[in-house]
C-alpha cells in the first residue's frame, strides 16, 4: 500500500508497504546527492533508464542534469499515479513504463524506442527493495551484457545479426567488448559497424 | 570545400598541428575547416580562430563505458556512431587523419568523404595512406630510425601544402591577458618554467630544479621565475616554490588556463620545459624556448618547432625510451645525466644570445649532454643540429638525405622542371650557415663518396626490380599467391631506385655550387 506524507524539509514524499521511498527529511538533498554519483555519459546519450519511481525526486534531479530522454520502470501502476501527483514532469521527456516481467519489457514502446539509440541505465535503492529479483532481471536485460540481452538490444537497433556466440568469457561472464570483436559480425563481415568495434577495440588493448 | 580533420591524440599533439589547419585554410579554398578531436583539447576554441566547428570525443569516457560492467556493452558503440553520423551528415568534401593510430584510422575509415589524407583503414581491415608522407610515417614509426622529419612537416606535406613556412594563428584572449594580469608579475625579465610533464620518464626531478634556479639566480638576479602550471598540478607546484624558498629562490605561482599561459608566454623572455603541450603553445607565442628532452621525449618528431630553439638531450644510450614502457633503468639515468649546472648556463647564455658560449658550455659537456639548435631550413623543414657538430660530412649527409625525401615523397622528381638547382643553393647556404668556409671542401670528398654510393644503391635497387618482375609470383605456405606482398615489395624497390636517383642529382647540384663557390 502506497502512503504519502510530508518529509522534515515539507515535501511530500512517498511510503510503500512501511519502506520509505525518499529522505523522510530532505528529499531533494538525497536526490542531489543521488545525481552526483552518476555522470557518465548523461551529456552524450539519448535516454537514460531509471529503475524505479522512488517518491519520483531523483527523476527531477536526473531531468534537470540531462537532455536525454528519461524512461521510468517501475513494477506498479499506483505508484506511478502517486509520483505524478507530486511532480509535473515534461511527459515528451520523461516516460513511466509499468513492467511485471522482462517480456514487457521488451514489448513496451517507449523501451523500444529507446534501446535503439544510445542509453545509460540507473537505478533507484529504494525502489528496487520492493521486488528486487525482477528488477535485477531488468537491469540484466538492459545492461546486454549476457547474450540474450545483447542479441535483443543488438536486433533493436537495426543492426545485422551477430550470430556467433562470445567465445572469450566462461557462460555466466559479463560480456566485455572482447567477445563482441568475437562475433560473426566483427570477424567476416563487410558491415560498417564492424569499423566502431574494431575502434573501441583500440581502446583496450 | 567542407574539410574535416581528425587529431585524437593529446593536446600538445593538436597545438603541433595549428600550422598545417592555417596552411589548409591558406593554400586551399576551404569554406569550413572542422575538428574532430580528443575533448581535452576544446579548450583550445578561444585561441583558435582556423576552426569553424569542434566535434571531440571522450576517450576516457569511452574507454569506462568499455570496461565497466555497470554500464551497458553497447552503450560506448552506440555513443561513438551516434557522434560520427552526425559528424558524416555534414557531408565533408575531404577527411584528413592527422593522428596515425589505429583507433583513429578506424574512425577516418567510417566516415565517408570523396577525397581523403592520412591513415584510413577500409571496412575490409586494410589501411590505406593516402600520401606517401603519411607511408613514410607509418615505415618510420620504430624508435630507432636514424632520423626522420618532425611531425608538423610530415602532416605539411601530407596534406598536399607547399612552401616552409608555417604559422601558428594562435590568438591572444582577453580572459588570458586577465588571468595573468592578476598575477601582478610586473615588468622585467621572466623566465617561465613548466616543470612537470605527461610522463614521468619526461620529467626532470623537482631538486634539478631547485638546484639550476639556485645558480640561474646568480647569473640572472634581476629575473623573476614563474612557475606555470594547471589548476589540477598546483599542489606540485606549490611544492616546487616551497622547496626553492627554502634555497632562497623566489619563485611565483602562476596556476592558469590554457588561455592565461599563453599571454604569459607572450611577455616572457625565456621557457624551460620538458616535452609538454606548453612547450609546443610556446611556438606559437614568440619566447625562445629551451627544451629539456628527457625519457621518451623525441625531439627529432616533436621538438619545439620554432627556428633558434635550443634543446638539451641527455647523451643516454636508451633515448628516446617507448612511452607507453616503463624506464629501463634501475634510476631515472637521462634525468640524473643533465645536470643543473649545465641547464643554468645554458638558459643564462641562451637568454642572451650569446652561441659562441653556448658552443663552450657544449664543449665542456660534451660527454653527457647534447647541445641542439634549432633550424627552418630554406629546403621547407625543421632540423635540429648539435652546435657542437664539427664534422661537415655528417651534417651534409642528413640535409642531402632529408631533400631527396622530400623531393621523392612530393614527387618534386617527376616535375620536369624539378628544382635541385634551386635546392642545390639552398643546402649550400645552409653548410655556409654551419660552419667556416675552410670545412667545406672536406663536404665535396664526403660528397663523392655519397653519389657512388647512392649510384650503387640505385642500380642495386634497379636490378632487383628488374628480377623481382621476371620471376613468376610464388605460392605462399597456404598456397595462395600473395599477389599484394609482391606489389609491396617491388613498390619498396622502385621507391629505392628513385631515392637513390634523386640523391646523386641533389649531389651533383650541391657539388656544382660548392665547386662555383669556391
Amino acid at each position: 500500500m502506497i502512503e504519502t506524507l510530508s518529509a522534515q524539509s515539507g515535501r511530500i514524499i512517498l511510503k510503500d508497504g512501511g519502506r520509505l521511498l525518499a529522505s523522510a527529511f530532505d528529499p531533494e538533498s538525497e536526490a542531489r546527492e543521488w545525481m552526483s554519483r552518476r555522470k557518465e555519459f548523461l551529456d552524450k546519450v539519448k535516454y537514460v533508464f531509471v529503475l524505479g519511481a522512488g517518491a519520483g525526486y531523483h527523476i527531477a534531479e536526473l531531468s534537470a542534469h540531462t537532455e536525454a530522454g528519461i524512461v521510468v520502470l517501475e513494477t506498479r501502476a499506483a505508484l506511478i499515479e502517486a509520483v505524478r501527483e507530486i511532480h509535473a514532469f515534461d511527459s515528451d521527456r520523461v516516460k513511466f513504463e509499468c513492467v511485471r516481467s522482462a517480456k514487457e519489457l521488451r514489448a513496451a514502446a517507449a523501451v523500444r524506442s529507446a534501446i535503439a539509440n544510445s542509453f545509460v541505465v540507473l537505478q533507484h535503492g529504494p525502489s528496487l527493495a520492493a521486488d528486487p529479483a525482477l528488477f535485477r532481471e531488468l537491469h540484466a536485460q538492459l545492461m546486454g551484457r549476457d547474450w540474450g540481452g545483447l542479441n535483443w538490444q543488438w536486433q533493436m537497433k537495426g543492426f545485422s545479426t551477430l550470430e556467433s556466440q562470445p567465445q572469450i568469457h566462461k557462460t555466466g561472464e559479463a560480456l566485455t567488448i572482447l567477445d563482441l570483436d568475437q562475433t560473426e559480425l566483427v570477424q567476416n563481415s563487410e558491415e560498417r559497424e564492424r569499423m566502431l568495434v574494431k575502434a573501441l577495440r583500440e581502446l583496450v588493448k | 570545400m567542407k574539410v574535416l580533420v581528425i587529431s585524437l591524440l593529446r593536446l600538445g599533439d593538436f597545438v603541433q598541428i595549428l600550422p598545417v589547419l592555417q596552411a589548409l585554410k591558406t593554400q586551399y579554398s576551404i569554406r569550413e575547416l572542422d575538428v574532430l578531436t580528443h575533448h581535452p583539447v576544446k579548450q583550445l576554441e578561444p585561441m583558435v580562430d582556423t576552426v569553424d566547428r569542434w566535434f571531440t570525443l571522450n576517450r576516457d569516457e569511452l574507454q569506462e563505458g568499455l570496461g565497466r560492467s555497470d554500464l551497458p556493452l553497447l552503450t560506448s558503440l552506440s555513443v561513438l556512431k551516434e557522434q560520427l553520423d552526425t559528424i558524416d551528415r555534414r557531408k565533408y568534401d575531404c577527411v584528413i587523419n592527422l593522428t596515425q593510430t589505429v583507433y583513429s584510422g578506424w574512425i577516418a575509415g567510417y566516415l565517408s568523404a570523396p577525397q581523403r589524407y592520412g591513415l584510413a583503414i577500409d571496412v575490409k581491415g586494410k589501411a590505406h595512406f593516402h600520401s606517401p608522407w603519411f607511408q613514410y610515417l607509418d615505415d618510420h614509426a620504430p624508435l630507432d630510425v636514424p632520423d626522420i622529419f618532425h611531425y608538423t612537416d610530415i602532416f605539411h606535406y601530407g596534406c598536399g601544402l607547399k612552401g616552409g613556412e608555417r604559422q601558428w594563428g594562435l590568438r591572444e584572449t582577453r580572459h588570458g591577458r586577465a588571468e595573468i594580469k592578476a598575477l601582478q608579475l610586473g615588468e622585467g625579465e621572466k623566465i617561465v618554467l613548466q616543470t612537470l610533464t605527461s610522463d614521468s620518464k619526461k620529467t626532470w626531478p623537482e631538486e634539478s630544479w631547485v638546484r639550476m634556479l639556485s645558480e640561474l639566480q646568480l647569473y640572472r638576479p634581476k629575473a623573476q621565475f614563474v612557475a606555470l602550471g594547471a589548476p589540477a598540478e598546483e599542489a606540485r607546484v606549490a611544492g616546487l616554490i616551497e622547496l626553492c624558498a627554502q634555497r632562497g629562490v623566489t619563485v611565483r605561482k602562476a596556476i592558469v588556463s590554457l588561455e592565461g599561459a599563453f599571454s604569459l608566454l607572450k611577455s616572457a623572455s625565456l621557457l624551460i620545459s620538458g616535452d609538454t603541450s606548453i612547450k609546443h603553445l610556446a611556438n606559437g607565442a614568440g619566447v625562445p624556448i629551451l627544451e629539456l628532452s628527457l625519457g621518451s621525449s623525441d625531439y627529432r618528431r616533436t621538438g619545439a618547432y620554432k627556428e633558434g630553439s635550443l634543446i638539451l638531450q641527455p647523451q643516454i644510450g636508451c633515448a628516446p625510451c617507448p612511452h607507453s614502457a616503463p624506464c629501463s633503468r634501475p634510476s631515472h639515468e637521462c634525468a640524473e645525466r643533465l645536470s643543473p649546472a649545465a641547464v643554468s648556463s645554458a638558459a643564462h647564455h641562451y637568454i642572451s644570445g650569446d652561441w659562441l658560449s653556448l658552443r663552450e658550455l657544449a664543449r665542456g659537456f660534451q660527454n653527457e649532454v647534447r647541445f641542439l639548435r634549432t633550424r627552418n631550413l630554406a629546403s621547407g623543414f625543421w632540423m635540429a643540429s648539435e652546435i657542437l657538430e664539427s664534422r661537415p660530412e655528417a651534417a651534409v649527409e642528413k640535409i642531402v638525405e632529408r631533400c631527396a625525401w622530400k623531393f621523392l615523397l612530393n614527387r618534386e622528381h617527376l616535375d620536369p622542371v624539378a628544382r635541385f638547382g634551386s635546392e642545390g643553393v639552398n643546402i649550400r647556404r645552409e653548410l655556409e650557415s654551419l660552419f667556416s668556409p675552410g670545412a667545406l671542401p672536406s663536404c665535396i670528398q664526403h660528397l663523392n663518396f655519397l653519389e657512388s654510393q647512392a649510384s650503387v644503391q640505385g642500380e642495386d635497387a634497379a636490378s632487383h626490380l628488374w628480377q623481382n618482375r621476371q620471376r613468376p609470383p610464388v605460392a605462399g605456405e597456404s598456397g595462395v599467391v600473395e599477389i599484394g606482398e609482391a606489389r609491396r615489395a617491388q613498390n619498396q624497390l622502385e621507391r629505392e631506385k628513385q631515392h637513390a636517383m634523386i640523391k646523386v642529382k641533389l649531389i651533383r647540384s650541391l657539388k656544382s655550387q660548392l665547386t662555383e663557390a669556391k
